[in-house]
């Protein structure tokens, strides 16, 4: 009862904290190594902040960004942004980790912030996890139901991350639905190699999988591999919602997104209100960090059964009735 | 021909060259709606207003003067290296692992260790390319072409594996780098709050003792023979074989050092992406210069200027970062026409042609051979 309790406060504290104007103007810079525009990982946090800038105004919230950030470049807009009194400085990406730690101790008036990562870092250090074993799950359970060949195919970056949380609860959302079928894991090596992730994702085709999913924006490449298979019944789960939007989207049975808002909110706040950093902020369904949703142009794949499921599922990882035990899952 | 109508040759190719980067930069900036001369402004004289800008330069100068050094080596003694991405990323394997698998020594040991290690790193990484040219004629473009590739896997497999921060596994970030290294194996900061370091130093020492070997030592001067007239060097007496492979090796050692400086100057542990391709750029530097070191410390200065002052434009002038790129594309692009041109004879003998101008009687002694860019004992 206490921990229920406990949870329902902090929920509250969050709730309310994301909705309360900041009460100075704060200066906000991001630096991503793609583009804002990569329909992934940068776009997303870039809309996330953009969103809270519109809801508060441009007099309340200053937002700069800095695309194509090689680590010696980054290090260089970094040190540029914090002395010129930005208050947020956000290195989206855990590869910025070292820049982060580093630019700490020198600017310990500036509060940084990088992810995903769960670290707890210096005082002045926020980091962002989002809990990727959720949406991974519900993908899982709709990917169970749906194959025929009880062979599914994964398309990862690297296994580290949100991408290795993402995979694994990919991994138990199928076990949980369809415990005969196989996951076929494999790995790019890199969170923007289209072509290969295209490659894999052919190969387990032909090895037999009918349903296949993918995170970070290499994902691309194994939805259009997937795309050309136009006259079988090969279906997608995505990890962002642009996927249904583009022209291959026609093979996504329903795909999640991360929301920034929230933790861009609680930076906001957290800072206004003294704290610098020293902590680290989940993204889950329970806070608004993800955002799910179905292709309904996607066809018959889609049951009522399959969808039923699916919101079940997200529905017990909202209320906390399931826990996703993400880190058992061996590859 | 005479002096007069060299130097007007000189400032008439300089000129073209410049107008057409502004041009191009101008189109395109244009086009995306910028601002062209703002942007103009910022990338040529942001980065010189304070110093945060003028150190930043510097720190992307350190890594250029090492590896246009190590090209120039390489060129000058005949041989192409182009595999200098590579050997810098097996200069920072071998310096991390100097640096973390020798714990407890004292700086004045360790950090010339760990230097070394990525020198020793990088050399034995271009000696494949140099050994298989000189034993099997394997043309260097392709193998230090592909040597880059496998250095690349290399690499990735160490920091995804033997050589990851034990804590990015107990976290479960499994971001891909190597724990700190010890502050026994960091360079030195030479102004505080800024992260500009001591490898300056060391890469202006290198530079006038790359000098003083490739003109003013006997092995120097068979590796420039071997490198100007392969024929005639070996009919001289040359071992030109051995001078290829040497070439190489002092070449990827230069890689190696550039990497581990880096490594132990600014980023402190191995990182992903620490190369923010040095190796490439460096190749341009070493042209640029005219493949001396004279040449190439202001070179890998001016371009240190440009890459910091393009990088300004798109957080001042709100340019994309992609037009950066180009933009930093097309400015060096005419870099490198001028240099060509300018050191190509024979198109100002074209020109001078059409002018009806007298031609120049060839080169008569050394000094001038030497001042037409030729050999010098």
């Amino acid at each position: 009862m206490k921990k229920a309790i406990l949870v329902l406060a902090a929920l509250i504290l969050v709730i309310a904290g994301a909705t309360a104007a900041p009460k100075a103007k704060v200066k906000i810079a991001l630096i991503v190594e793609s583009t804002v525009d990569d329909k992934g990982w940068a776009q997303a946090m870039h809309d996330a902040i953009v969103a809270v800038q519109a809801k508060y105004g441009k007099t309340l919230v200053e937002y700069n960004y800095s695309e194509k950030m090689k680590p010696v470049d980054a290090g260089s807009a970094a040190r540029q942004y914090a002395s010129q009194g930005y208050d947020i400085v956000i290195c989206h990406g855990a590869q910025f980790k070292n820049l982060v730690l580093e630019m700490a101790d020198e600017f310990p008036k500036t509060s940084f912030a990088f992810g995903t990562s769960a670290d707890i870092g210096p005082k002045n250090v926020f980091t962002y996890m989002p809990m990727s074993e959720e949406t991974g799950y519900i993908n899982g359970i709709i990917a169970g139901m749906v194959t025929k060949a009880n062979v599914i195919g994964l398309v990862g970056p690297v296994d580290g991350g949100d991408a290795a949380r993402y995979d694994r609860g990919f991994v138990l959302g199928v076990k949980a639905s369809n415990p005969k079928a196989e996951v076929k894991v494999a790995h790019t090596g890199s969170f923007s190699d289209f072509v290969k992730a295209a490659e894999l994702a052919q190969t387990q085709v032909k090895a037999g999988a009918d349903v296949l999913t993918g995170s970070s924006q290499q994902a691309l490449g194994a939805l259009r591999a997937v795309a050309e298979y136009k006259d079988q019944q090969i279906w997608w789960l995505g990890q962002d919602i642009a996927q249904l939007a583009i022209p291959e989207g026609y093979k996504a049975i329903a795909a999640a997104s991360y929301d920034y808002s929230a933790v861009i909110e609680a930076l906001i706040n957290k800072r206004q209100a003294g704290v610098l950093g020293g902590e680290s902020i989940p993204m889950s369904f329970t806070n608004g960090g993800f955002v799910y949703k179905f292709n309904d142009k996607v066809g018959p794949v889609l049951t009522k059964a399959v969808r039923a499921a699916a919101e079940k599922a997200k529905a017990d990882i909202t209320s906390g009735k399931l826990s996703i035990a993400w880190k058992d899952v061996k590859f | 021909m005479n002096k007069g109508f060299n130097a007007l040759y000189g400032t008439i190719v300089i000129a073209a060259s410049a107008l057409a980067a502004i041009a191009m930069a101008a189109v395109i900036l244009i086009a995306v709606g910028a601002d062209a001369l703002g942007t103009f402004r910022v990338i040529l004289t942001d980065p010189l207003k304070d110093t945060f800008g003028l150190t930043e330069i510097l720190v992307r100068a350190v890594p250029l003067i090492l590896i246009a050094l190590g090209i120039a080596v390489a060129f000058r003694s005949g041989i192409l290296n182009i595999g200098a991405e590579g050997q810098m990323q097996a200069g920072i394997i071998a310096a991390t692992a100097a640096a973390l698998y020798l714990p407890g020594l004292p700086k004045a040991v360790l950090l010339p260790l760990v230097l070394a290690a990525g020198a020793l790193g990088g050399g034995i990484w271009a000696w494949i390319a140099g050994a298989l040219k000189a034993r099997l004629g394997v043309n260097e473009i392709l193998s230090t072409v592909m040597l880059n590739y496998i250095a690349a896997q290399f690499y990735t497999f160490f920091l995804r594996g033997p050589m990851i921060d034990p804590n990015e596994l107990q976290t479960g970030s499994g971001t891909p780098q190597s724990p700190r290294l010890p502050k026994e194996a960091w360079l030195d900061r030479l102004i505080p709050g800024t992260r500009l370091h001591t490898g300056l130093i060391i890469a202006i020492v290198l530079a006038v003792l790359v000098f003083l070997f490739l003109w003013r030592t006997t092995s120097g001067f068979r590796m420039r023979a071997a490198g100007a007239e392969e024929k005639a060097a070996r009919y001289a007496g040359i071992d030109v074989e051995k001078y290829i492979i040497a070439a190489m090796v002092v070449s990827g050692a230069f890689a190696g050092l550039a990497g581990a400086v880096e490594l132990t100057g600014v980023h402190r542990r191995a990182i992903e992406g620490i190369t923010s391709g040095y190796g490439f750029s460096g190749i341009v530097v070493a042209l640029f210069g005219g493949l001396h070191p004279a040449g190439i410390v202001p070179a890998a200065v001016f371009f240190g200027l440009l890459i910091l002052g393009a990088d300004m434009t798109q957080r001042s002038m709100g340019v994309p970062a992609n037009m950066v790129l180009v933009l930093q594309g097309a400015v060096i692009l005419a870099i490198v026409s001028a240099q060509m041109f300018l050191g190509n004879p024979y198109a100002r003998d074209r020109l001078a042609r059409r002018l009806r101008l007298p031609r120049r009687p060839g080169p008569k002694t050394l000094e001038d051979a030497a001042a037409e860019g030729g050999l010098k004992q």
